[in-house]
C-alpha cells in the first residue's frame, strides 16, 4: 500500500464542454518507477496528467498521493505541486519568461527557497538538459527543441518526486532524444519517479517498467512491457504496433534459429546479443 | 523593432549593469532638455552615436537608418515651426506673400527650429542608447528596483513575450494560408486576413488559458516571483557618468545657446 506513491481510484473527468475526457481511470503507480503511458491522440493522456498534479479536479473519484486523498484546498494543492512536476507537451505554452534563466528560476521561487539555493537549482537544472549555454538569450530566439529542453530543466529545478513528461520526444532529434533518456534513467536512479506519454512503442517497451494503455478515456491495460505487448487483443484493439525488437525476436524464433528457452530481449543490444551468442555456439 | 531586440541580447554593453545604462541615458536625456543649448545636444547625439557604434559595436548603418526614422518626422514638424508669419519682424531672411499672410523665415525662427531639431534629437539617441544596449527584461528589472508598480511590470513582461508567441502564430497561420492560395487574390486576400485575425484571437485565448494552467502547476499563487540576473556593479561607471553630466553641464553654461 505504502508502495504507491499516485494513485486514481474510479477517476471522472469531464471538459466544461461535456466531453468525457476520462472514464472510470483506476491506476497505481509504484514509487521509482518509470511508467510509459500510451495510447492515439485523444486518449486523454495529457488530461489524466493534469489531474495527477491537481490542475483539474475530477468529477468524480479521488487521486492519491503517498496514499493521501488529494483535496483541493491551497495548501494541499501547493503541496503536492512541489511535489508532483508536469512538463507539458507544447514548450511555448509553457514558456512565460523571454528569459531562459527567469524562466527557470520561477518554480523554485514558488517553493520559497533562499536565493543561492534557487541559483544552484537553476544552473543545475540548466546543466542536466544541456542548455547552460543558452542562459543569455532570450527564450523567442531558441529552436523549438531547445525550447523543449529548457522546459524540462523548468521542471527539474523544483526537484519534484514524481516528474511526468507529456510526449517529451516530441520534437528532439535522436541525439536530444537519447540524452533525455539518459537524464531520465539518472533521475530515476535518484529516486524520482517517472511518468512520461509517448507514440513511441520501441522507446516504450526498451525504457519503461511499466505500461499503461489508455483509449478514449479509458485505461484498457496496464502491466510489464512484456506482457502488454504480448497481449493481441489488447494490440488489436488499440491498433498498437508491437516493439520492433519483439518482432525479430519472435519471427526468429518462430524460423528455428532461436530455441524457445531464450528471455525475451527488451532492447536492440540485448537482440543482437543473443543472436550473437547464438551464432558463435553453432 | 524586433533588430533593436535581437541587438539588445548581442552588443559589447549587454554585461554591463542595466541600472548604470538606465542612469546614464535618462540623466544624459536630462540635461539635454534643462541645457537648452545646441552645443550640448549636438555632443550628446554625437556622444550617444559613438557609444552604440564604437563601443556596444551596433552596426553603423543599422544605427544611422534608425536615427533617420525620426528625423522625417521631426524635419517635417521642425518647418511648419521654421515658417511663420513675418510680418513686422525685422530679421527676415526670405519671405513671400500668399493672400494676406507674409510668410517666411527670419534668422531666430530657424535658430529655435534648429535648437529644437537638435535637442530631440539627442533625447532620441539617448532613447536608442539604452533600448539597443539593455533588453526589456534588464529595463523591467531596473524599473522594480526603482519601485514601480509590479503588477504593471509583470503586465509588461507578459505582453513582451506574447509579442513573440502571437508573431510566430501569425506567421504559421500566414504561411498555412499563401500556401494554399489565401492571398493570391484580392478578395481572397481580404477574407483570409480576416480569418487570420479572428483564429489568432482564438487561439491567444486558449494560449493564455494554457500558460495559466503551466504557471499553477508550477505553484504560481499570484505574484510571478523569478529570481532578477544580478550584474556586477562598477563604481567607475558611475563616476565616469557624473563627469559626463558635469562637462555637458558646464559645456551648456558656457556655449549656452551658440554653435
Ligand atoms: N480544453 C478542452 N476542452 C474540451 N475538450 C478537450 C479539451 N482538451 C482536450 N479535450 C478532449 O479531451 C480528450 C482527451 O484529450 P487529451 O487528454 O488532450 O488527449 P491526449 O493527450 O491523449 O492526446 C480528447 O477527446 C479531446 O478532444
Ligand atoms: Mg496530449
Amino acid at each position: 500500500m505504502g508502495d504507491y506513491i499516485l494513485e486514481t481510484q474510479n477517476l471522472v473527468f469531464e471538459y466544461p464542454d461535456g466531453t468525457k475526457a476520462l472514464d472510470d481511470v483506476s491506476i497505481k503507480i509504484k514509487k521509482g518507477h518509470k511508467v510509459a503511458v500510451l495510447g492515439s491522440n485523444g486518449a486523454g493522456k495529457s488530461t489524466l496528467f493534469l489531474n495527477f498534479n491537481g490542475i483539474f479536479r475530477p468529477k468524480q473519484g479521488v487521486v492519491r498521493f503517498k496514499g493521501e486523498v488529494v483535496r483541493y484546498n491551497h495548501r494541499s494543492l501547493c503541496a503536492l505541486r512541489q511535489k508532483v512536476g508536469v512538463v507539458f507537451q507544447d514548450p511555448e505554452t509553457q514558456l512565460f519568461s523571454s528569459s531562459v534563466f527567469q524562466e527557470v528560476s520561477f518554480g523554485p521561487m514558488n517553493l520559497n527557497l533562499h536565493k543561492d539555493e534557487v541559483i544552484r537549482r537553476v544552473n543545475k537544472a540548466l546543466v542536466q538538459t544541456g542548455v547552460e549555454e543558452l542562459k543569455g538569450r532570450p527564450t523567442h530566439f531558441l529552436s523549438h527543441g531547445q525550447k523543449k529542453r529548457v522546459s524540462i530543466s523548468d521542471i527539474l529545478a523544483m526537484e519534484p518526486e514524481v516528474i511526468i513528461f507529456d510526449e517529451p520526444t516530441d520534437c528532439l532529434d535522436p541525439k536530444h532524444t537519447l540524452q533525455i533518456f539518459e537524464l531520465f534513467e539518472q533521475l530515476n536512479q535518484e529516486g524520482t519517479t517517472i511518468i512520461f506519454s509517448t507514440h513511441d512503442v520501441d522507446l516504450a517497451y526498451a525504457w519503461a517498467d511499466e505500461i499503461i494503455v489508455m483509449q478514449n478515456g479509458r485505461v484498457i491495460g496496464c502491466g510489464n512491457p512484456i506482457e502488454v505487448f504480448s497481449d493481441n487483443v489488447l494490440l488489436e484493439q488499440t491498433e498498437l504496433l508491437t516493439p520492433m525488437v519483439m518482432d525479430i525476436f519472435s519471427e526468429l524464433k518462430l524460423s528455428g534459429f532461436l530455441d524457445e528457452n531464450n528471455e525475451i530481449p527488451r532492447s536492440k543490444d540485448k537482440l543482437l546479443e543473443i543472436i550473437r551468442n547464438k551464432r558463435k555456439s553453432n | 523593432m524586433i533588430t533593436i531586440d535581437r541587438y539588445a541580447y548581442c552588443n559589447r554593453l549587454k554585461q554591463t549593469n542595466p541600472m548604470e545604462k538606465f542612469i546614464f541615458s535618462l540623466l544624459t536625456s536630462g540635461v539635454c532638455l534643462v541645457m537648452n543649448s545646441m552645443t550640448v545636444s549636438v555632443v550628446v547625439v554625437i556622444m550617444m552615436g559613438c557609444i552604440s557604434v564604437l563601443y556596444a559595436r551596433i552596426p553603423t548603418k543599422f544605427y544611422i537608418k534608425l536615427l533617420s526614422l525620426p528625423l522625417i518626422f521631426l524635419i517635417i514638424s521642425v518647418l511648419t515651426i521654421i515658417i511663420t508669419n513675418v510680418a513686422g519682424h525685422k530679421d527676415v531672411l526670405f519671405s513671400m506673400d500668399i493672400f494676406y499672410l507674409q510668410l517666411g523665415i527670419t534668422s531666430s525662427s530657424i535658430r529655435y527650429g534648429m535648437s529644437l531639431l537638435l535637442k530631440a534629437l539627442g533625447v532620441v539617441s539617448c532613447q536608442y542608447f539604452l533600448s539597443l544596449t539593455t533588453s526589456i527584461n534588464d529595463i523591467i528589472s531596473v524599473l522594480k528596483r526603482l519601485r514601480m508598480p509590479v503588477l504593471i511590470l509583470e503586465l509588461m513582461s507578459l505582453i513582451y513575450r506574447f509579442i513573440f508567441v502571437l508573431m510566430k502564430i501569425a506567421n504559421e497561420i500566414y504561411v498555412s494560408q499563401d500556401s494554399r492560395m489565401g492571398y493570391a487574390r484580392l478578395k481572397r486576400r481580404f477574407i483570409s486576413m480576416g480569418q487570420l485575425i479572428s483564429v489568432l484571437f482564438v487561439r491567444t485565448f486558449k494560449r493564455s488559458k494554457d500558460l495559466y494552467m503551466a504557471m499553477e502547476s508550477r505553484g504560481y499563487n499570484g505574484e510571478l516571483r523569478v529570481l532578477e540576473e544580478e550584474y556586477p556593479v562598477s563604481v567607475k561607471n558611475y563616476i565616469l557618468i557624473a563627469c559626463v553630466e558635469l562637462l555637458l553641464i558646464l559645456l551648456g553654461s558656457l556655449y549656452g545657446g551658440m554653435l
